[in-house]
C-alpha cells in the first residue's frame, strides 16, 4: 500500500540516506545474549575500515567491561548480516565484506551466554 | 399581547448550535471549503447522523469548567502554602512527575492543536463542535498540569526546560513522534488514533497508574489535576467510541480503513505506554499495581470485551495484541534497563530498586524476573558500589517507527534483541517489531522522513557527534542526570528528612 495524499505527489528523500553522512556509513552491531547492553550499538564509520580494526579499536572499548569479553574468540563467533548467516573476513573492509549503509550485524559467541548464563 | 421569550432547553440549544448555525455553501463548493475530510477514503453519507451523547453547549461548558478551575486552584494554592513537596513518599517519586511533564504534558498541547484542526476540518458541524470543545479541554489540561508541576520546579531538578528537551531529547522523541504521526495523518485517522485508540482503549493504562500513583505517593497537586481532568476525559472517551461507530455505520467501505488504523494505533499506543508501565513498576516508591496486572485488567479483560462488542461492526481485535500480552512479563524491565544505562543523557535520575522493591517485582513477575532481570540489577548494583556505575557510552539503534531504542526482544525469545529491516529507496530502515515494521511498510513514504535522534546526532545536527556535545546542545546540566543516589534531589530529600527527624525529636 502507499500513503494517501492531497496534491500531485508525495515524494521525499529518506532522512537517513547515505549522503547525509559524508563519506561514512552507519553500521549497527549487537553481541547477542549480553543484554546488560540493552540495544544494538550504532556507529558512523568509514566503509573502507578493516573489520579487524573495527573489532579492536571500536567494538572492544564498548564491550570490554563485560566479564565475558576476555573469554570471547571472535574468529569462532557465529555471525549474521541482515539477520542471515554470514562469515566476515577480518582482514577485509566493511565494503568488501558486503556491509553497506545501515547494515545490521549480530554475533553470538557459543559458550558465552552472558552473566549467569541468562543472556545478561 | 407579546409572548415572553421562552428559555431554550439544553437539547434545543445544542441542536441550534450544531445544526442551525451550519449551512451548505453555495458560491464555493463544500469540497473546497472542507478539503481534508474525503482523501483518506472514509465515506460519509449523512453527517446529521452524528450523535454527541453529551450535547454540550458553550454556556454549559464554561460553567462546568469554571467550577472545576476554582476547586483546582484552591488546592494548588494550598499545596504551595503547606509545603506539600515534603509529603511525597520519596524524592525518587518525582521522576515519575518529570517524565510526565517532559513527555506527556506536551502531548496535551499537541492535542489542543490537533483538535483545533479537526474542529475546522470536518464538514459535519456536530463533529466540529465536539472537537472544538476537546481542543479547549486539551489546552486546559496542558495549563493545569504546568501549574500543578510548577511548585515542584522550585525544589527538584528536571523540570526547568521541558519545552526545549521535548523538542530535542532522544527519549522524548518517543511521545513526540507518536503525536506528530497522528497530526500529519488525515482528520479521520487523527481522531481514530487519539480519541479512540488512545483515549478509549488505552487511557486507563495511562491515567490509572499516574493519578492513583500520585495519590498513593502523597502528591496532592497531581492527584487534583487528574481528578479535574477526569470528567473531560470521559467526554473524550465517548467521542472516541462515537467516531468509530459513526464511520462504520455510514458506509461498509470504511471498515477495512478503520481496522487498519486500529491495528496501527493500538501498536503505537502500546509501545508508548511501555514508558508509563516502567514508571508504574519502577518510579513509584509506593506501588499501585504492576504493569502486568494493569495489562491483564485493562487490556486482556476490558480491552478484549470492548472488541467483542465491536465485532458486530465487523471489527476484530488489533493485530499483534497477543505479542503485547506475551511481552507483559518483560517490557518494563527492558525499558528500565535502557533508561538506567542511558540516564546520563536524560533530565531524569535512575536507580537500582531496593531489596523490598525487587521482592515486589519478583512476586509480580515471577520466574523470568528472577532468572534474568534481578541478577542484572544485582550485578549493576555491585558495580555501582564499587564506584563503577554502569552507563552505556555508545548510541543505540532506534526503531524507525516508535523511535524507542531497539531493546525489545523477540516475541518468543526474551534473550535476543528483535531488529527487523526494510529497504526503501535504497536505504535500509530498522524496526523493533513486526508491529512497527508493518506500519513502516504500509506508508514508507511517510516514515522514511522520520527524525531519528541517534541518526541526527551522527549527521552532525545536534551539537556534535559526542555525548558531551549532545548534552550541551540539550542544555542538560550534569547535576540533573544519571544516578539518583548522591544526586541533588537525593541530598535535598535527605536533608529534609533529617530536619523532620530533629523536629520530631524536639517534640518528644
Amino acid at each position: 500500500m502507499a500513503v494517501k495524499f492531497i496534491g500531485d505527489s508525495y515524494d521525499f528523500p529518506c532522512a537517513n540516506r547515505r549522503e547525509n553522512y559524508g563519506s561514512d556509513i552507519n553500521v549497527y552491531v549487537v553481541w547477542d545474549h549480553h543484554l546488560i547492553y540493552c540495544a544494538p550499538n550504532a556507529y558512523r564509520l568509514p566503509p573502507d575500515m578493516k573489520f579487524r580494526d573495527f573489532l579492536e579499536q571500536v567494538f572492544t572499548p564498548d564491550y570490554s567491561q563485560h566479564p565475558d569479553f576476555g573469554k570471547a574468540d571472535w574468529e569462532e563467533g557465529v555471525w549474521q548480516l541482515e539477520n542471515q548467516p554470514w562469515q566476515p573476513d577480518f582482514d577485509k573492509s566493511f565494503t568488501e565484506n558486503g556491509i553497506t549503509h545501515h547494515s545490521f550485524i549480530r554475533v553470538t559467541t557459543p559458550g558465552l551466554e552472558g552473566l549467569h548464563g541468562v543472556g545478561n | 399581547m407579546v409572548d415572553k421569550p421562552r428559555r431554550l432547553n439544553l437539547n434545543q440549544k445544542y441542536q441550534l448550535m450544531t445544526r442551525g448555525l451550519d449551512w451548505e455553501t453555495t458560491y464555493q463548493s463544500m469540497d473546497d471549503v472542507f478539503p481534508y475530510d474525503k482523501y483518506e477514503g472514509i465515506k460519509i453519507k449523512d453527517w446529521d447522523k452524528w450523535q454527541d451523547p453529551f450535547r454540550l453547549t458553550m454556556d454549559a461548558y464554561w460553567k462546568y469548567q469554571a467550577e472545576k478551575e476554582r476547586k483546582l486552584y484552591a488546592i494548588l494554592d494550598s499545596v504551595a502554602q503547606n509545603n506539600s513537596q515534603l509529603n511525597i513518599s520519596d524524592a525518587r517519586y518525582m521522576n515519575a512527575v518529570k517524565i510526565w511533564m517532559q513527555g506527556i504534558t506536551p502531548l496535551e498541547y499537541a492535542a489542543f492543536r490537533g483538535f483545533a484542526m479537526l474542529g475546522r476540518g470536518f464538514r459535519g458541524a456536530g463533529a466540529r463542535v465536539a472537537c472544538q470543545f476537546q481542543s479547549i479541554d486539551e489546552m486546559r489540561h496542558y495549563q493545569t498540569q504546568m501549574h500543578a508541576f510548577s511548585h515542584y520546579n522550585k525544589y527538584f531538578n528536571g523540570f526547568r526546560q521541558f519545552a526545549r528537551i521535548r523538542d530535542r531529547a532522544w527519549y522524548l522523541s518517543i511521545p513526540k513522534s507518536y503525536f506528530e504521526d497522528a497530526v500529519t495523518a488525515g482528520p479521520f485517522e487523527l481522531i481514530t488514533a487519539i480519541s479512540f485508540s488512545f483515549e478509549y482503549v488505552l487511557t486507563n493504562l495511562l491515567f490509572m497508574p499516574f493519578v492513583s500513583g500520585a495519590a498513593y505517593n502523597g502528591d496532592m497537586a497531581t492527584t487534583t489535576f487528574g481528578f479535574s481532568a477526569q470528567s473531560d476525559e470521559s467526554r473524550h472517551m465517548t467521542l472516541g467510541l462515537e467516531v468509530i461507530k459513526f464511520m462504520l455505520e455510514q458506509h461498509e467501505d470504511n471498515l477495512p480503513i478503520v481496522q487498519g488504523w486500529l491495528d496501527k494505533w493500538f501498536w503505537r499506543g502500546y509501545r508508548l505506554l511501555g514508558l508509563v508501565g516502567t514508571m508504574m513498576d519502577y518510579m513509584l516508591p509506593k506501588k499501585v499495581m504492576s504493569w502486568r496486572q494493569a495489562w491483564e485488567i485493562y487490556w486482556e479483560e476490558s480491552g478484549m470485551a470492548l472488541f467483542n462488542d465491536l465485532a458486530r461492526y465487523g471489527l476484530r481485535p488489533p493485530k499483534y495484541h497477543e505479542v503485547a500480552t506475551k511481552e507483559k512479563y518483560r517490557i518494563t524491565h527492558e525499558f528500565w534497563s535502557t533508561i538506567y544505562q542511558f540516564s546520563h543523557a536524560t533530565a531524569l535520575y535512575t536507580w537500582i530498586p531496593t531489596t523490598e522493591e525487587l521482592d515486589w517485582l519478583s512476586a509480580e513477575y515471577g520466574e523470568l524476573f528472577d532468572t534474568v532481570y534481578r541478577p542484572r540489577y544485582e550485578y549493576w548494583d555491585e558495580l555501582h558500589k564499587k564506584g563503577e556505575r554502569f552507563f552505556q557510552k555508545r548510541l543505540p539503534v532506534v526503531c524507525n517507527v516508535c523511535q524507542i531504542p531497539i531493546f525489545h526482544t523477540m516475541p518468543d525469545d526474551p534473550l535476543m534483541n528483535c531488529c527487523l529491516v526494510t529497504e526503501y529507496k535504497g536505504t535500509k530502515h530498522q524496526m523493533c517489531s513486526q508491529g512497527c515494521k508493518d506500519i513502516f511498510d504500509y506508508e514508507p513514504e511517510k516514515y522514511c522522513q522520520a527524525y531519528i535522534p541517534p541518526q541526527q546526532i551522527y549527521q552532525g545536527n545536534c551539537g556534535g557527534a559526542t555525548l558531551e556535545a549532545y548534552k550541551e546542545w540539550l542544555h542538560i546540566r550534569e547535576e540533573e542526570t544519571g544516578e539518583y543516589y548522591g544526586s541533588e534531589d537525593h541530598k535535598m530529600w535527605e536533608e529534609w528528612q533529617a530536619q523532620a527527624g530533629k523536629m520530631a525529636g524536639a517534640d518528644a
